[in-house]
């Protein structure tokens, strides 16, 4: 009985409901079974199952990838507004946000994965160097993040052993107070560390992969950067603020209030942020008229991808959040930040494959037919396929992982339920051992 | 559950309100001791510092612009000198040096299929400048070792790229030599000709039958009727039967058993009958083994469906040397005309010219293009003027108008009269503007001394020319200054007063015949465009150049629209300049030097008229006091190589009524002569056509209908030597050698023929057969293999003025390695070395070790040139007036041929129109593609996957008015029926012609099925067709880049018309020049 309790509680996390958990995994399977057939063909027999061309060879994998890894790059940095800055208002999903962006970090990597003709070549990216090649630059950047990213996951993980004793007697909680604040002053360096490489891993460095094209005028030049960067913090404030409303609901806890209305203000500072890089990327190409860049951008505006432009991007990514977020704020309506955030999330997709598509849409050769893509219905399938990877990974992290506790990591005393009211862990650190002994 | 809610107070505080005072929080991080920030900082600068010298550090060692290998693995897939044969190229005529890398077969005879070693890989000869352009290739000097090593780019491009340029079509060589459904063993025909039923028969078996003749197919061995008799003989006899002095029952008593026809002894001996057509190796198997030991005039290169009228052309302007083509100095001209061809895909060749074109237009060159369809060439120039196909002179003339009306000509060249004038000018050649014509006279003859009747007066030669200078009448060649250049004059010719006009007041008469607008619109090119280009073209002084080829020639009226285009060089005098007009070519002589290789001792030197009536005067023969005017069919006194006239001649019975025996290699007259499979009726009539021998490495398309095919040997298993053509300014020649034996059976096409005439006892074969060393020295070789006659070619080539060095030990060491794996048992080393003396054999390896012979071809060293001139050069006279074709005539109309170029419409043989019927209004040019050169390229896959078919180029107005989208299925009708294709929509081709490019459409090669003993064959595969892939029929859209099948597309030779002038049909053809004319026709195009 005793090491059931302990195999079903790893950490001490509760499981969720029945109902919650059924629900869970037939999204997932249905996902992968819509998928499936797809995926198969895309692994058995390449990439002809893709609407991707020569002309036009990145498509909806590699906006779908970038999403991703922006989501990724945007939720380590929310993270740090706990590990690094140790502002306590953000330590309700902190650790929900570190991890949360290690599973996105995975998920982006399955999706570049199958957009890569040959998959088994991209070992050699690891093994091989080259110091003219962005590729070569960024996947040791990836590699850098992700294990800063889970040491200082592990680290916190691991604090969470001394909360026990730092509410114990005097000599024995000074003692746990140092163990404690050395062990934080690690995570806060590795959180330093993580901050600096988001400059050139997720998301700094996937926007300057695209700024390094020459050859792409609307790509190219500093603000792909600093729109990446930006983009990275929209969606992971957006993603996060839905995931820990579902959660609370989930578990019937009431969320943190401080916490929601700080993701809210990062949502619409960051998205505030988002709208000046859209206009500097595109109001010079209007004033240049250089071809390069003003045939991308009018394939944008009014061409095939302007219907996706002006509702996904315009529409659906800073409009309508804009406007749901004023509302919510003046009506203090929780409902309304969840829906602007589902709104941004999907705006941010659309932003993300217009520009991809929109890169290649001027034929590098002048007098060469504009590139057109549409996906194929495989490729959408295949994504499918693969978002059902990412929802059952995010599932189980969250299921199996202390994501929705705060503890000496987040600088509370002892390990907690982020919300106040919830039944979601067995009790402090050490209950569990006492149970399976 | 809820036991497990219990939390302690304070934590349940701490969670409630996390971000509670500052203090607690800072107490709820924890505080971390001395050492630990002291550590952190420490290690946090330790590593910043690090990793900061590190990277440094590895900078300073590093280049970080120079690329580091960074390949996989072990694998470099490099090779070396020990894999490699250098050899040339077949699968265009270009002849490119290539190298080819050998593999070892699989172990075992069975497993090996026969093959020797396996070609894996072809790239060009690094010591070839053909390949290496724009770039000097390795000196000539260097150690095969050294010159072939890797050069370790594998392991950082994934490439190697120690090796030369090579196009597609030459990498794919690989397929056509490996080609499983190659023929191996000899077959003889079941059933009727053309039935696609054959059985094997052994080599033995195959050539008794053709020697002694079959009794399976009753046809008759060339033994049974071979007859050869010297000219000299049967001219003397004729001469007495002439002066009365003997009977014609006696002269036919004498030679009946000799001639073809004793009514008709300039038709020559029975030998005659036996006709030989090919398509390399013409000077050994057509003017070696035909024409002196079988003595027959009848051997024919491809020429007459190629170049011929185009060759025709250059060689009547440029009497001195006959000179054929018209080439660029690309590397130094500023102002580049492509007329009517495509540097950038073929004509000798891409690899030699592209790269050169585009550093030329990299460093500033114009570039012009004329051609009704933007070819690779045309996408990149300045201007493409689409010309009305047909009407190239009518564009030349309004060129020539302007230039001569503005004076933009070389006036100080054109009034140099010979090459003492020239000379003092620093002119290499010379022009005939100044030469006077007796235009009054019978024939226009120029005025010469024999005219004149001043032979001999101060040493004048017959032949010596007269000019006006200075208002008197001076032989052309004492002059050293300026002669007069527009004369109209009478002179006294043999006591009779005479008018004599000068060539450039002819010239000028010529083009006023019409305005420079007349011209310009009947070419269809905008006035204002003529005089810019040739406001352009005169603009650059000798660095200007039009080079031109089978676009303006393949018409009816080619021969003076090539003259024409010519006459634009000639109005700069731009022979022979850095940038100008190139004639050089130099080689390294391989017929002659240690052996004379084109003399045969006892030869049948063959005489008579051929059966294509080439280089013979209609006039000067028995058929026309028979005959008369007009002949049944047009004889051709200036041109050769006519092989499309063979089938119409045969089918009218003029002249010839038959052959005894046709053997055709390498060459397919069905996929190359106007007609096309509509030659069926002759090529299947064993009346007219008595034996045919078909050498081919499949059953193609003309090979279906002989007696029996014979395997020939693929270039890359045999030796081979073709000259290529005067486009380059380096010393070179390329020969080709065996590389592997792919499989067992098949023999080369020379060895069947020494075989079959030692059978037949006739000269030239065994020993003796070869005079060796000076001439008349009475010493002789042998020539009893294939071996004998190319390893003595060698010899020649490595004695060729300073003789090459000997090989040294390494070298001979590496030359018997390397032929002991790719040859394997069939390479004999004893016999090769008997092919030629003891102290040939290192030089002899030390050209076979570098795959010809190279002089040194830096541009850095200016090779090739002196000072502004080219090296090797035309130095002869650039004729604007012929005086040979204006005294030739038209055998149909008894009119003499004109000595100046003339914009004329084309017409038919008789000179009727030919004009575009109402009902097939669109003109049909075809083309080379870049992918499918000739008819035996089909057979590789990689080569069928970047074009699937020949489809029908439309501009998008025709197609818009014929309902046509781009991949519609269509019917291309012409004149002598329909062929099916694919529209290809382009803005590529002018609004009015169509057209398509050719060497599709094959019935043979294996696009069918075949029976061989019984048993069915099966087509190639038609791999998009397997896959269910159906983007093969839509231009541009094959994303899935498998192979169509061998038989997609048409034979676009089958459109052309049959001239109805004539007897016997065939095609339409230049009156002077003999091409055919695969330009002209009219097709109308309809939605299938």
């Amino acid at each position: 009985m005793a090491r059931t309790q302990a195999k079903r509680r790893p950490f001490g996390v509760e499981p969720f409901s029945r109902r919650a958990t059924v629900v869970w995994a037939v999204v997932v399977v249905a996902l992968l079974a819509a998928g499936g057939f797809f995926m198969f063909d895309r692994l058995a027999n390449g990439l002809s199952m893709a609407g991707a061309t020569n002309a036009v060879p990145w498509g909806l994998w590699v906006a779908v990838y970038i999403w991703f890894s922006g989501l990724a790059g945007g939720l380590y940095l929310v993270s740090a507004l706990v590990y690094l800055l140790r502002l306590p208002r953000f330590a309700p999903i902190a650790r929900l946000a570190l991890g949360g962006s290690i599973v996105s970090l995975v998920v982006s990597m399955i999706f570049i994965g199958i957009d890569l003709g040959a998959i088994r070549h991209s070992l050699g990216t690891l093994l091989f160097f080259h110091w003219s090649s962005p590729l070569a630059w960024e996947i040791k950047a990836y590699i850098f993040f992700m294990v800063v990213a889970i040491a200082q996951f592990a680290l916190v993980l691991y604090n969470d052993r001394g909360a026990r004793a730092a509410v114990a007697g005097a000599a024995d909680g000074r003692k746990a107070d140092t163990h404690r604040g050395n062990v934080n002053l690690v995570v806060r360096v590795l959180a330093g560390v993580g901050v600096a490489t988001s400059f050139v891993g997720p998301p700094g460095g996937t926007g300057m992969f695209f700024a390094a094209v020459k050859t792409r005028g609307l790509w190219e030049g500093g603000i792909t950067s600093v729109l990446f960067y930006v983009m990275a913090v929209v969606t992971a404030a957006a993603f996060l603020i839905v995931a820990y409303r579902l959660l609370c609901r989930l578990r019937g806890a009431r969320p943190d209030e401080a916490a929601c209305t700080g993701l809210a203000r990062v949502l619409a500072a960051s998205l505030f942020a988002l709208a000046l890089c859209v206009f500097f990327q595109l109001a010079p190409a209007l004033l240049s008229d250089d071809p390069r860049i003003a045939d991308a951008v009018a394939v944008m505006t009014g061409g095939y991808l302007a219907p996706l432009f002006w509702i996904g991007e315009i529409g659906l990514g800073l409009v309508v959040p804009a406007v749901l977020l004023a509302l919510g704020a003046a009506r203090r309506s929780p409902g309304m930040v969840t829906a602007a955030s589902l709104s941004v999330m999907a705006g941010i997709l659309a932003l993300r494959y217009v520009l991809v598509v929109a890169g290649f849409s001027v034929p590098l050769l002048a007098g060469m037919a504009p590139p057109v893509y549409v996906p194929s219905l495989g490729e959408v399938m295949v994504a499918l396929f693969v978002l059902g990877l990412g929802v059952a990974l995010y599932g189980l992290a969250v299921r199996f992982l202390p994501l929705e506790a705060m503890g000496p990591g987040e600088g509370v005393m002892e390990k907690t339920a982020i919300a106040g009211n919830a039944a979601v862990f067995a009790g402090p650190v050490g209950n569990e051992k006492e149970a399976a002994r | 559950m809820s036991e497990h809610t219990e939390t302690t107070s304070a934590s349940r505080e701490a969670a409630a309100s996390p971000h509670g005072a500052d203090a607690s929080a800072r107490t709820a991080f924890g505080t971390p001791s001395r050492r630990a920030v002291v550590g952190a900082s420490a290690a946090v600068a330790l590593s910043a510092l690090a990793g900061g010298a590190g990277l440094g550090a590895y900078m300073a060692a590093n280049d970080p612009l120079t690329d580091a290998p960074h390949g996989r693995g072990q694998a470099s897939g490099a090779y070396g000198a020990d894999d490699v044969v250098l050899s040339m190229c077949n699968n265009c005529n270009t002849y490119c040096t290539i190298k080819v890398r050998v593999t070892d077969a699989a172990e075992g005879t069975d497993a090996a299929e026969g093959a020797t070693a396996l070609v894996r890989k072809i790239s060009g000869n690094p010591y070839s400048p053909l390949n290496s352009q724009p770039y000097a290739p390795v000196p000539y000097g260097t150690a095969p070792a050294d010159a072939l090593a890797p050069d370790g780019s594998m392991a950082v491009k994934g490439r190697a790229a120690n090796g030369g340029m090579i196009c597609l079509k030459g990498q794919a060589g690989i397929q056509l030599v490996h080609d499983a459904l190659r023929v191996t063993q000899p077959l003889r025909r079941v059933g009727e000709r053309g039935s696609d039923e054959w059985e094997t028969v052994s080599w033995d078996e195959a050539v008794d039958e053709i020697v002694n003749g079959s009794p399976s197919l009753g046809t008759p061995g060339v033994a049974a009727w071979w007859a050869y008799a010297p000219k000299k003989d049967v001219e003397a006899d004729v001469a007495l039967v002439e002066a009365g002095e003997m009977t014609k029952e006696a002269f036919a008593q004498k030679w009946g058993d000799k001639l073809i026809d004793v009514e008709h002894p300039d038709l020559g001996p029975k030998s005659n009958l036996f006709c030989s057509c090919g398509g390399d190796r013409m000077f050994l198997i057509g003017d070696r083994f035909t024409q002196k030991c079988f003595g027959s005039v009848n051997n024919f290169n491809h020429g007459g469906v190629c170049g011929m009228t185009g060759v025709m052309g250059n060689a009547r302007t440029h009497p001195t040397t006959g000179h054929k083509r018209m080439y660029a100095d690309i590397d130094h001209c500023e102002c580049l005309i492509i007329w009517g061809t495509e540097p950038m895909t073929a004509n000798k060749g891409p690899t030699w010219l592209a790269p050169r074109l585009s550093v030329a237009r990299e460093r500033g060159m114009k570039l012009i293009v004329v051609d009704p369809r933007q070819g690779r060439s045309a996408s990149k120039a300045d201007v493409w003027l689409p010309v009305v196909p047909g009407h190239d002179a009518d564009l030349a003339f309004a060129m020539a108008s302007w230039i001569v009306q503005n004076k933009r000509y070389d006036e100080a060249y054109l009034r140099a009269p010979g090459k003492k004038a020239a000379a003092a000018l620093g002119e290499p050649t010379w022009s005939d503007a100044t030469h006077l014509v007796a235009v009054d006279l019978p024939n226009r003859p120029v005025v010469t001394a024999k005219l004149l009747g001043r032979t001999g007066e101060g040493g004048l030669a017959d032949d010596a020319r007269f000019v006006f200078a200075g208002g008197e009448l001076v032989a052309a060649d004492e002059l050293d200054g300026p002669a007069d250049l527009e004369v109209d004059d009478v002179v006294d010719v043999k006591g009779k007063p005479t008018r004599v006009v000068s060539v450039f007041a002819l010239l000028k008469e010529r083009l006023d015949e019409r305005t420079i607008e007349e011209y310009a619109a009947a070419a269809g090119i905008d006035v204002a465009d003529v005089v810019d280009v040739a406001r352009e073209f005169t603009s650059h002084g000798k660095r200007a150049c039009v080079m031109s080829y089978r676009g303006p020639a393949m018409h009816a009226n080619g021969f003076d629209a090539v003259r024409a285009v010519s006459y634009l060089n000639f109005l700069i005098g731009n022979h022979d300049w850095k940038g100008g007009h190139i004639a050089a070519a130099a080689k390294f002589a391989p017929y002659t030097g240690r052996y004379d290789l084109q003399s045969v001792p006892n030869a049948h030197e063959g005489w008579g008229i051929p059966i294509t009536r080439q280089k013979t005067e209609y006039e000067k023969t028995s058929y026309f006091k028979q005959d008369g005017y007009p002949a049944p069919r047009p004889w051709y006194p200036l041109p050769g190589n006519l092989s499309h006239e063979i089938v119409p001649t045969l089918r009218a019975g003029y002249v010839y009524d038959h052959l005894g025996a046709l053997f055709i290699h390498r060459h397919s007259l069905v996929d190359s002569t106007p007609g096309g499979d509509r030659l069926a009726d002759v090529l299947c009539d064993t009346d007219k056509i008595n034996l045919l021998v078909s050498f081919d490495v499949e059953v193609g398309d003309t090979s279906r209908y002989a007696d029996f095919v014979l395997p020939d040997r693929t270039y890359l298993e045999r030796f081979s030597q073709e000259p290529i053509y005067p486009n380059q300014q380096y010393q070179l020649i390329q020969f080709g050698q065996p590389a592997v034996r792919a499989y067992e059976g098949p023999r080369s096409v020379e060895d069947v023929y020494l075989e079959i005439m030692e059978r037949l006892g006739l000269p030239g074969v065994g020993e003796g057969a070869v005079p060796k060393g000076k001439k008349d020295s009475g010493q002789t070789a042998s020539l009893s293999s294939e071996e004998d006659y190319w390893l003595k070619m060698a010899a020649n080539i490595a004695y060729a003025g300073e003789p090459v060095p000997d090989a040294d030990a390494e070298e001979l060491a590496l030359f018997e390695r390397v032929r002991a794996r790719a040859l394997g048992d069939a390479f004999d080393l004893d016999a090769w070395k008997a092919a030629v003396d003891e102290d040939e054999w290192p030089k002899v390896v030390y050209v076979l070790n570098r795959g010809g012979r190279f002089g040194s071809a830096d541009p850095a060293k200016d090779d090739g040139y002196e000072g502004d001139l080219i090296k090797t050069r035309y130095a002869g006279l650039c004729a604007f007036y012929d005086p040979k074709t204006a005294s030739t005539k038209n055998a149909l109309t008894g009119k003499n041929f004109d000595g100046m170029a003339a914009a004329a419409p084309v017409a038919y043989a008789d000179g009727s129109a030919f004009e575009a019927p109402a009902e097939r209004p669109l003109a049909f040019v075809n083309w080379k593609a870049r992918t499918n050169g000739t008819h035996r390229t089909i057979a590789s896959p990689w080569l069928r996957e970047t074009g699937t078919e020949n489809f029908v180029w439309m501009c998008p107005a025709d197609a818009a008015a014929r309902g046509l989208a781009n991949g519609d299925a269509v019917e291309v009708a012409g004149p002598m029926g329909s062929e099916s294709g694919h529209v290809r929509v382009t803005e590529g081709i002018r609004p009015g012609v169509v057209g398509c490019n050719f060497s599709f459409g094959q019935t043979g090669y294996r696009a069918r099925p075949l029976v061989v003993d019984g048993e069915v064959l099966a087509p190639a595969p038609d791999y998009l067709e397997e896959s269910g892939v159906l983007d093969g029929d839509v231009p541009g859209e094959q994303k899935s880049g498998y192979a169509g099948g061998r038989g997609r597309g048409f034979i676009m030779n089958e459109l052309l018309p049959d001239d109805p002038t004539v007897q016997g049909g065939g095609g339409v053809c230049d009156p002077v020049g003999g091409g055919s004319a695969q330009l002209d026709l009219f097709v109308e195009v309809r939605k299938a």
